[in-house]
């Protein structure tokens, strides 16, 4: 936990201040409070782009998966087509990118339509 | 109300029907639930969220493929089905697909199913039904399909 005090003097000192020293500047000071890394860290990754990714499989029907797509997605027959088309030849395909917990709404309405979904992160 | 006729001649539906059901009957009420894992969030909540709902909407689409497949009309080749069960029983029939290609058809390769070249005369017999079943199937969904678009 990095904490911004309001005492640069004093944490450059010599003397370091304790934790509960840091605990009182930190309460006298709100505005010097930060989230813990942890916290941060997993705002980061829900806030970071996800990818939606369907893969091929050789039992769906090309009109049941552009179908699919249309449904959950709202595409237009073109991109769902076009989507299906990269599905069946390249073995899978990007249907979406954003935040996580939308992601994450796709991918479970990907599967209750038995469709091989998952997540990844977009780097 | 959704109704088609399906070009299938009745003999054939007759000795399916029973075999499709028989099959159904076996499959995992749980299936799509086994089969597709939450995404890793390290959230318990979310995961059994997950597979809660999926077992449940799952229980909708075998119910509504269960009224499709009871339905005494599909025997003479009629396929009859209220507009609300039809994405249901959708997932229903692709759920039972993929039983059969996994079960029954496990011998097919991919290549040779999705092609459709198949040698059904050199096919034992299991298989060939299982294939004909799968082939039915998909009739029925590409007729629903046609119809609610």
């Amino acid at each position: 936990m990095r904490i911004l005090s309001p005492f640069p003097l004093l944490e450059n000192s010599l003397f370091s201040i304790t934790f509960f020293q840091k605990l009182i500047i930190s309460s006298l000071f709100p505005e010097t409070e930060t989230l813990p890394e942890v916290e941060t860290e997993e705002q980061d990754e829900l806030l970071r782009p996800w990818k939606v990714l369907v893969v091929n499989d050789p039992v769906n029907l090309m009109s049941y998966v552009v179908m699919v797509f249309r449904k959950v997605f709202g595409y237009d027959e073109t991109q769902a087509t076009h989507h299906m088309k990269e599905v069946h030849e390249l073995g899978r395909s990007v249907l979406w990118i954003g935040e996580r917990e939308q992601a994450e709404g796709y991918v479970y309405q990907l599967h209750r339509w038995r469709l091989q979904a998952s997540l990844e992160k977009d780097d | 109300m959704i109704e088609f006729e399906l070009q299938v001649s009745p003999s054939f539906l007759e000795a399916l029907l029973p075999f499709l059901g028989k099959v159904f009957r076996e499959t995992s009420g749980r299936f799509a639930e086994e089969r597709f894992a939450p995404p890793d969030s390290g959230d318990e909540d979310l995961d059994a969220a997950w597979r809660e709902g999926l077992i449940e909407d799952g229980r909708a689409d075998r119910l509504a493929f269960s009224r499709l497949l009871g339905n005494p009309k599909l025997a003479q080749g009629q396929v009859e089905i209220p507009v609300d069960d039809v994405d249901d029983a959708l997932r229903g029939m692709t759920e039972l697909r993929i039983h059969l290609r996994e079960h029954g058809l496990n011998s097919v390769s991919d290549e040779d199913l999705e092609n459709g070249r198949i040698r059904i005369e050199n096919l034992p017999q299991n298989v060939r039904v299982a294939y004909f079943g799968y082939i039915l199937l998909a009739e029925i969904q590409e007729g629903l399909i046609r119809e609610i678009s």
